[in-house]
């Protein structure tokens, strides 16, 4: 059964009906065309949350088998996960509001995941320090650009010169709109033809189909 | 100059960063147009007013959008303004149990179901925020708590994008774009964001359906100020002020040091 | 006929369109768009049947990718994969991006199963498990080794910041000689790059998401800026019926620049057609 829908005629007569329905909704003001494009928003929502639980399936999968193989420097870090996502689980389907549960998240989960976002800070300086040389003329202007534009972010820079957040607000707001949105429309219409490629079953490489 | 060991670079940042909250320098914080637009349209706002409150940043950005969320929720609640709650982050619990303890009023002078509301997380990304847009009702039967949607007033005032009178989305990524396309667009709602510094420039590509943009720590700075109470995002100023600085003077440095090195060979 | 006519009949159409053609006021212009695309992509797919497929140009991060997966081979070390967090679900902008990404891992997928390479596939995004499980076994199957598939160098992690760290400790520990970051990247981009720096791996990065070019050029050898990689999983397969694809989205370009350019003129002269057009 399982090889009968994973046969590549289905997934892309799915693909191509969906996607064309879709289209079909944004384009043209037809009642039942909205009202089944809206029902598929739903299963596509219900995916999303069903999708969550594979997650955590595959996670474990992984997980269980460095346990099983007592994989070196790992095995204790999978063995820990997996005991504390269990135990977890259990008090928060036991009482979310428990002192444990609570405490944990908000000093152990949030500490965790400011760190990881502020380790970008550290790591925007060191690949700047690195990448940011005045090789060439345009990559002065870079740098240049770069600069006025953090000395309009921070009020520092106006304490300095008052010219700075007039000059950094011109590249932000009139300077660099120009090459953004050049960025942005090209993607827009390459993605345009990318979907078109899908639809028409010609890009097959995201399910597996390429030969 | 050139080369410097990254370890280095990453000692001289931490301590750079970390002075100012020992001594503060507290510069003054000039307000930017696009953080008092936010301002005003809230300000515009009143008892009668429904406000969406949506959470699409997960709690590793609180230290960017934090000040503004307290701000701007502080805001809403002294213009009395209705709110509802809901987000796209499966730790937005957190960020909500943060913003409740940072704004007392919201249990003390607001009667949950009435006058504000907590409908919880939300999967499903753009395809969640277009079915929204055109049936809150058929999205949420019930809120975060359980309460079914017909208890609870305030959600029964909103069936869709038409009934909400300014969606603020806390944003670290194109969330603001999918409330741009389905609701301002598609529907009229004004949408005003709170992001992160990367979003500055979303201002420009969508001038006309944007109210406005809180960028980063600066705009809850500037937002804590216009509100009269100051708060942590007037206190980080400080660290941005002097990264920023270290910055630009660590890759004049290293600039410096890489011409002089090529004028050797 | 006058500027004054134009506008009327500009204006006509604005406000009846959707009574006319049922098309919904406001994606007039965004409905002929598409319409144009399917019709170019038509006549590109036509003209490469006839032996006249429209040339591109060369892609030098998709061409890096041979060499780098040589590199691994000649290290004996894994090539690590990563889509970004594109916002840890299909269903969003993001989405397309990460089927583009997971059409690029098909063919790097096929190279590393061709020299014997592991692959290791770190990845927040749910809803794409099956997707990419199908695609490597797929890529595995194709080169006669079916059984060194190993589902299991699929690694999620529920979250932005765990997928972060789960990549820092798998560079660490693992040490991969490639670093492939392709797809709807956020802030990982820079975090990833630097330290994938750190280990001297090879590094490829590629998304269409403008706020993180910046960080994949400064921390990537090499770069895939914006459509490049919708574009690589069809260049890679060298088929002139597909590449053409790739063309015809040049000549929409084209179009919608000439058009952007005469209507700045128009515009600028007083007449406002190209602008009225826009907005139907």
């Amino acid at each position: 059964m399982s090889s009968i829908l994973r046969r590549r005629e289905i997934i892309l007569f799915l693909t191509g009906i969906v996607g064309g329905l879709m289209i079909f909704e944004y384009f043209f003001a037809v009642k039942e065309a909205a009202a089944v494009s809206s029902t598929i928003q739903k299963w596509a929502i219900i995916i999303s949350t069903f999708a969550l639980g594979l997650g955590i399936i595959t996670a474990f999968r992984v997980h269980l088998s460095h346990v099983k193989k007592r994989t070196k420097g790992q095995w204790f870090f999978s063995a820990w996960l997996m005991g504390f996502f269990v135990l977890l689980t259990v008090i928060g389907l036991w009482n979310t509001k428990f002192v444990v549960y609570d405490w944990t998240f908000k000093n152990v989960y949030v500490a965790l995941s400011t760190t990881l976002y502020a380790i970008t800070g550290f790591y925007i300086f060191s690949a700047a320090y690195r990448a940011f040389r005045v090789r060439n003329i345009e990559a002065a202007i870079l740098i240049v650009s770069g600069a006025l534009i953090l000395l309009r972010n921070a009020p520092i820079g106006e304490a300095i010169w008052k010219g700075f957040p007039i000059l950094g607000e011109w590249v932000l707001m009139k300077g660099q709109v120009g090459g953004m949105r050049t960025l942005t429309f090209v993607a827009a219409v390459g993605l345009v033809a990318f979907g078109i490629r899908t639809l028409l079953g010609m890009e097959r490489g995201y399910y597996g189909g390429g030969e | 100059m050139a080369e410097v060991d990254r370890r280095v670079l990453y000692w001289v940042m931490f301590i750079a960063l970390a002075i100012p909250f020992i001594n503060p320098l507290g510069l003054p914080v000039p307000i930017t147009e696009m953080t008092k637009a936010v301002y005003d349209k809230v300000e515009s706002l009143g008892p009668k007013n429904i406000a969406l409150f949506s959470i699409a940043g997960g709690v590793s950005a609180w230290p960017e959008i934090a000040p503004s969320m307290v701000a701007v929720m502080r805001h809403l609640v002294k213009r009395e303004v209705k709110i509802v709650v809901w987000g796209f982050f499966t730790d937005q619990d957190i960020t909500v149990d943060m913003i409740t303890s940072n704004v007392p009023e919201l249990s003390t002078k607001y009667k949950y179901g009435e006058d504000w509301v907590y409908m919880g997380y939300l999967a499903g990304g753009e395809t969640a925020v277009a079915a929204l847009a055109s049936d809150v009702h058929s999205v949420f039967k019930a809120d975060k708590y359980g309460t079914p949607t017909e208890k609870l007033p305030l959600i029964q005032r909103v069936k869709s994008a038409k009934d909400v009178d300014l969606v603020l989305t806390v944003d670290t990524g194109s969330y603001i774009t999918y409330y741009i396309r389905h609701w301002n667009v598609g529907k009229g709602t004004p949408v005003a964001e709170i992001g992160i510094a990367m979003q500055a420039d979303q201002v420009v590509f969508y001038p006309a359906n944007l109210v406005g943009l809180l960028i980063g720590v600066r705009g809850g700075a500037e937002y804590e100020k216009m509100i009269g109470r100051l708060g942590g995002g007037t206190i980080t100023m400080d660290a941005i002020n002097i990264s920023h600085l270290l910055f630009i003077i660590v890759i004049a440095l290293a600039n410096i040091g890489y011409v002089m090195t090529r004028r050797k060979k | 006929m006058t500027k004054a006519t134009y506008s009327v009949a500009a204006d006509f159409l604005a406000e009846n369109l959707e009574e006319i053609l049922l098309i919904t006021t406001g994606r007039g212009f965004s409905f002929v768009v598409l319409v144009l695309s399917f019709i170019f992509f038509y006549i590109a797919i036509q003209l490469a049947k006839k032996g006249k497929a429209p040339k591109i140009r060369r892609m030098v991060a998709m061409d890096a990718i041979d060499e780098a997966v040589g590199r691994a081979t000649e290290e004996g070390k894994p090539v690590h994969y990563s889509p970004g967090y594109a916002y840890m679900t299909l269903s969003s902008e993001q989405g397309p991006q990460t089927l583009a990404s997971i059409g690029i891992l098909s063919y790097v997928a096929g190279l590393c199963a061709r020299f014997d390479v592991p692959i290791i596939y770190n990845t927040c995004i749910a809803d794409s498990l099956p997707l990419v499980e199908e695609t490597l076994r797929t890529a595995y199957r194709n080169e006669g080794k079916p059984e060194a598939f190993d589902p299991k160098c699929i690694r999620y992690q529920p979250g932005q910041s765990e997928y972060v760290s789960a990549v820092l400790g798998t560079f660490q520990r693992e040490r991969p000689a490639v670093n492939m970051m392709i797809g709807g990247l956020y802030y990982e981009a820079v975090v990833i790059g630097e330290a994938a720096n750190v280990i001297g791996a090879t590094q490829i990065g590629g998304s269409a998401n403008i706020h993180q070019m910046p960080f994949i050029i400064a921390t990537c050898d090499y770069a895939m800026i914006g459509e490049e990689i919708f574009a690589g999983s069809a260049y890679v397969t060298k088929d002139p019926l597909v590449t053409s694809g790739i063309a015809s989205g040049d000549w929409m370009k084209m179009l919608l620049i000439a058009i952007t350019v005469l209507g700045a003129m128009l515009e600028l002269s007083g007449v406002n057609v190209i602008s009225q057009l826009l907005k139907w």
